[in-house]
């Protein structure tokens, strides 16, 4: 496979945003805050293969796609379509791009036009690209799609089909100019089950047929089996997990993939399902600095080496430093709350309300010192303190390995170095400045 | 895209007896969106209705001066007294009786529909083509192009009307025409605004980013997807537009930047008023200025019922 | 079993439409005990969202309940008017979350504001009491007491849907009506949220109807389960028993059509069509249209509803060819499906 030229080849994709400043923000010339949709992606696309990208509603897998066809500029990095990198693109080359690259939207209420006909939404790629034989093309297409007869369709506005419908004729849109590669943004999310099957299927069968690619992206594992061989798992902007999509299901490696596979419902009364432990949701991708970006909810986060402690409240302690160096601990109003103008009311009251779990020995001395740090008003040291003694081998940005063939994790359980070093080197840097570190075993590991 | 356009469309397509050639006009994707969007709104009864208001009025612009009795300026005297019928009542002569000058309402009424549909079709034209083109084109190409546009569109809301008015005539002299330029040069601002609005809402559909995605050239989105998914809004505000100009003129006429001797029925009332009679003659103020009244109305109505009648099932595509 | 809670007797809702009277469910019956999960499965088109609309008394201004009662706790509560309603039943006794609620809470009140808010149109209930109650609804539902007084945007995504299930909850109702709680959330969301309503059943011993198009979350999570196609419920059971022995054809095709993440290779069922809008009365089975095995007497009358005969007295369908349908679909797929379905089949005779 290796052999051949891949159809589409990403590499280390990045798309960021700018977030919002504000007239302040621009006379103290501050830096705008960075949103980092899609945060360093890469990979390839074979001919007639099928790729699935996974992840919460947030984690950028619909910016990757408007990035791949061209709706939005690419901040770093490169997508190679046959041999051919985008970023040297003349407008020729935009022109075959465009036409050998479609798209299938989720949204089909309003993926259509509803002023034109089916006739002619399928006919429009043909008048832009110039192809004649229109009326020939879309009669094929309808019947490939299985709207038939095609009489009763081609004069028909989207509002006069159901949904199924009308995302069978943006399935035969983006056939039509008989395209390399075809993206698809959970192009039946918003079917009812009872068409869901069908219009899966038939995508399926009409990508085998007309010798496609697609990279197929959607926020729900169990229908993925059903059209992707591959499937890659994204979290916060990065792929954290790739493999074969079967045994991704059946053994998934990464703790995000382990948490994801494990809250899909089973439909069968019988079966006893555990509910996931995970709490909260993904954070917004603003300034998120390096590191592994699951951490702050990882069940698995990795502790030191040295020190002893229970997972849970360790998690407590990780997220507990994160909200201070985001300044989100809202001392003022647990001030309030506490009435009493006393220390160590204060530290307890901070305690009781950031932590739920016991800590003992010297875990709970370097808390208690932290906290009564944080009430003189000194969050500095009081981060300082617990970075000292927890920070953890999670807070550098894993590499991605291979941790089986065809099977790539980022994550530092599933890699192979000395935790002891990075820990200990990273004591001082891993703030936000890590990045170069990072970023030089992320390249270290593609080159393996 | 103004109302005499869609009307002779509309006539058209009737007249032409050839069914192939129906078919083929009638095919056209603009032709089939405004005659659809026609169709649709005169399935409603108050619409309906309107439209047989603004048609008729419209009858009275085209053929109102072959109807007309009298001259314009035909002076009627007393057959008996032979002395000048000034501001007489109506009478069998005289169905809306005589103004000051001994002209005939009546006449002066029909001949003056053709200035005041001309008002509004021109003004109402100028504020729909100047609107919809700077606020389709900022909201689409967005940038530097945006912030341009809409800053100019904010410098001219600043500008007071009526004193622009007075400027503008001391170059181009008093007139009818230029009292139109008067309106569509000013009032085109909360068309581009509101259409620049709603482009950035069509621009986001996923149908407008697959025809991006494949290759689709911007003039062809504008022309094949947004300008037919803004048009409810555009025809709205060019009702909104033909009402304000023939309003608007009447005003103007009355600053004397209008041509006083184009008898539209804003320049009828200010006649009334300038001679001292306006509230003894009512039967010369009244009709115009109720005709005013009920053109604006009614093409107010009309275009909210385009909008209404329009919008319903393209909304419906998109909440269900 | 206990006495019912909720007991829905042959309701037929209609909506005034220009076209005619629009049927949304039509002679539909069920009962929620204490502290049952009931789930009402259905496609859009089904009915289900009226139905518990009805229930409330939320019916829009064109929705009349034109026949069949719905009781609660043996009070006929259908022909109540609204004021009755809102000082007596809702929010104490049935309180309702509302489609796309987990992500709607007011930005600009406190959450304790919109406590009282609640509070202080259905009940009599001193400020300070109503904020007592909510207190302990936040800390059931694992939120810190003190928070109450927070506004929304200070919780994070997962803290305000729990923040919303302790609103629904804050005045003790018996039974909360949860109308599509988690879609468009994402699996994990989902899967907390119904962590925090498992609690809740445990720890206040609440009944809940849980209306949603994901049968997999009703086998999950609910003790019993209403399938409803086009105003009629087709089928009606234990979960165990509907998943065991569906009957239906609906109930059937429409359990086969989610995929099962245990078996990923397995066929999906399609069903053709869509939910067909009926207008007047309904005597006929409203999936006969759809129905790859119906027959001229599907259409010649509303299917009665009769027991399965499987062992679970509340186990029910309406078809008319609820045997030879199963059999047929059985014998049809088995060739079909290379295997997987009829092991599918043969595991779900061994739960039996």
């Amino acid at each position: 496979m290796s052999a051949n030229q891949p159809v589409l080849e990403i590499k280390n994709l990045k798309k960021y945003f700018e977030g919002n400043t504000d007239i302040v923000d621009m006379i103290m010339r501050r830096e705008p805050s960075q949103i980092q949709a899609v945060d360093g992606v890469s990979m390839t696309l074979q001919e007639n293969e099928s790729v699935a990208v996974i992840g919460e509603s947030g984690c950028g897998k619909s910016t990757l796609l408007r990035t791949l066809i061209g709706l939005h500029d690419i901040s770093a990095g490169d997508i190679v379509y046959k041999g051919t990198p985008v970023s040297e693109f003349d407008k020729a080359d935009w022109k075959e791009y465009r036409r050998n690259v479609q798209v299938i939207f989720q949204d089909p209420f309003n993926s259509l036009n509803p002023k034109m006909t089916v006739r002619e939404s399928l006919a429009e790629p043909l008048d832009i690209h110039g192809i004649g034989n229109k009326e020939e093309r879309v009669r094929e297409v309808l019947e490939q799609v299985e709207l038939q007869p095609a009489e009763k369709y081609l004069d028909r506005k989207p509002t006069n089909l159901s949904g199924g419908e009308k995302q069978r004729v943006s399935i035969g849109r983006a056939l039509i100019l008989d395209p390399d590669v075809i993206l698809a943004d959970e192009p039946v999310s918003m079917l009812d089950v009872s068409t869901q099957a069908a219009v899966l299927t038939k995508m399926k069968e009409l990508i085998n047929d007309f010798d496609v690619s697609m990279i197929y992206i959607s926020h729900d594992l169990s229908t993925v089996s059903y059209i992707a061989e591959t499937v890659k798992v994204m979290y916060l902007g990065r792929f954290v997990e790739s493999a074969r999509t079967k045994r991704l299901l059946e053994d998934p490696k990464h703790p995000y993939t382990e948490a994801l596979v494990s809250a899909i419902p089973v439909p069968d009364p019988t079966y006893d399902r555990e509910r996931t432990e995970m709490s909260g949701a993904p954070r917004d991708p603003i300034d998120i600095g390096e590191g592994c970006r699951f951490r702050d909810r990882c069940p698995e986060v990795i502790p030191p080496d040295d020190i002893e402690i229970d997972q849970q409240a360790y998690r407590e302690i990780m997220s507990f430093r994160e909200f201070l160096e985001r300044e989100e601990v809202g001392l003022e109003r647990i001030e309030k709350i506490v009435e009493v103008n006393e220390r160590s009311a204060l530290v307890d009251a901070v305690q009781r309300e950031y932590f739920d779990h016991e800590l003992t020995g010297k875990n709970e001395s370097t808390l208690r010192s932290a906290l009564t740090s944080l009430a003189d008003g000194n969050e500095d040291l009081a981060i300082e303190r617990l970075r000292e003694r927890f920070e953890s081998v999670c807070e550098t940005t894993p590499p991605e390995v291979e941790a089986e063939p065809e099977w790539h994790v980022a994550c530092h359980h599933h890699t192979e170095i000395d935790r002891t070093t990075v820990a200990g080197g990273g004591g001082t840097d891993a703030t936000g400045d890590s990045g170069s570190d990072a970023t030089g075993s992320v390249a270290h590991a593609e080159h393996q | 895209m103004d109302i005499a356009k869609k009307v002779s469309d509309n006539a058209l397509v009737r007249a032409i007896s050839d069914q192939s050639r129906v078919k083929n006009v009638g095919d056209n994707y603009i032709v089939r969106n405004l005659w659809g969007g026609i169709r649709s709104m005169v399935n409603d009864r108050m619409t309906a209705f309107y439209f047989g208001i603004l048609v008729t009025i419209l009858l009275m612009g085209v053929f109102g001066p072959m109807l007309a009795p009298y001259g314009v300026e035909e002076i009627h005297f007393d057959p008996q007294t032979g002395q000048m019928l000034r501001a007489e009542p109506p009478s069998l002569a005289h169905p809306l009786g005589t103004t000051f000058n001994g002209y005939d309402v009546l006449t002066r009424l029909l001949i003056g529909a053709r200035p005041t549909v001309l008002t509004g079709i021109i003004g109402g034209g100028m504020i729909l083509s100047i609107g919809t083109a700077i606020g389709v084109t900022a909201g689409y190409v967005g940038g530097r192009t945006e912030t341009l546009l809409m800053r100019f569109t904010d410098f001219v809301y600043g500008v007071p009307l009526i004193p622009f008015g007075i400027v503008l005539i001391t170059f181009l002299g008093v007139g009818f025409i230029p009292s139109i330029m008067v309106i569509g040069l000013i009032l085109w601002r909360g068309a581009a605004r509101v259409i620049r609005a709603q482009t950035l809402k069509v621009k986001q559909y996923p149908f407008v980013q697959v025809a991006k995605a494949s290759g689709a050239s911007t003039p062809h989105i504008i022309f094949k997807h947004i300008l037919p998914n803004v048009a409810p809004m555009a025809v709205f505000f060019l009702s909104l537009g033909v009402g304000y100009a023939i309003m608007l003129q009447a005003s103007l006429t009355f600053l004397g930047v209008a041509d006083p001797f184009i008898p539209s029925w804003g320049v009828m009332i200010r006649n009334a008023f300038n001679s001292g009679y306006m509230s003894t003659a009512w039967w010369w103020s009244a009709p115009p200025g109720l005709l005013i009244a009920i053109t604006v109305l009614a093409t107010f109505m009309f275009g909210r019922g385009y909008e209404g009648g329009d919008s319903e099932t393209a909304n419906n595509a998109i909440a269900a | 079993m206990s006495e019912p809670l909720l007991e829905v007797d042959d309701l037929t809702v209609q909506y005034e439409t220009d076209d005619g009277m629009l049927t949304a469910t039509s002679n539909a019956s069920f009962s929620i005990s204490e502290g049952e999960f009931f789930g009402l499965a259905g496609e859009s088109g089904s009915g289900k969202s009226t139905l518990a609309k009805a229930i409330i008394g939320g019916l829009d201004d064109n929705g009349q309940v034109s026949s069949g009662t719905i009781t609660y706790r043996g009070e006929e509560i259908q022909d109540l008017s609204d004021k009755e309603l809102s000082q007596r039943i809702r929010w104490k006794e049935i309180s309702w979350i509302p489609q796309g609620a987990m992500s709607s809470l007011d930005p600009l009140q406190r959450v304790s504001e919109q406590a009282l808010e609640i509070g202080n149109v259905h009940t009599d209930l001193p400020d300070e009491e109503i904020r007592d109650k909510l207190k302990e609804t936040f800390d059931i539902v694992g939120l810190q007491e003190s928070r109450i007084d927070d506004y929304p945007h200070q919780f994070s995504g997962g803290m305000q849907q729990r923040a919303i299930i302790a609103l629904a909850l804050f005045l003790e109702p018996e039974l909360v009506i949860a109308d599509e709680p988690t879609t468009a959330l994402d699996v994990i969301m989902q899967d907390q949220i119904f962590t925090y309503l498992d609690r809740l059943k445990d720890e206040l011993d609440i009944s809940l109807l849980l209306i949603t198009h994901d049968i997999s979350v009703i086998f999950e999570s609910c003790d019993s389960v209403a399938i409803m196609h086009a105003s009629q419920i087709a089928e009606r059971g234990t979960t165990d028993a509907v998943h065991a022995n569906p009957r239906h054809p609906y109930a059937f095709m429409f359990k086969e059509a989610f995929p099962d993440i245990r078996e990923p290779k397995r066929e999906l069922e399609v069903i053709e069509g869509h939910p067909p809008e009926l207008m007047g009365e309904v005597d006929f089975c409203s999936f006969a249209d759809r129905c790859p095995w119906a027959a001229p007497e599907c259409r010649e009358g509303a299917p009665p509803t009769e027991s399965v005969e499987d062992g679970d007295p509340s186990h029910v369908t309406a078809c008319v060819r609820k045997e030879e349908a199963y059999e047929m679909y059985r014998s049809d797929a088995s060739p079909i499906d290379d295997g997987s379905g009829a092991q599918s089949i043969a595991q779900m005779g061994e739960v039996d």
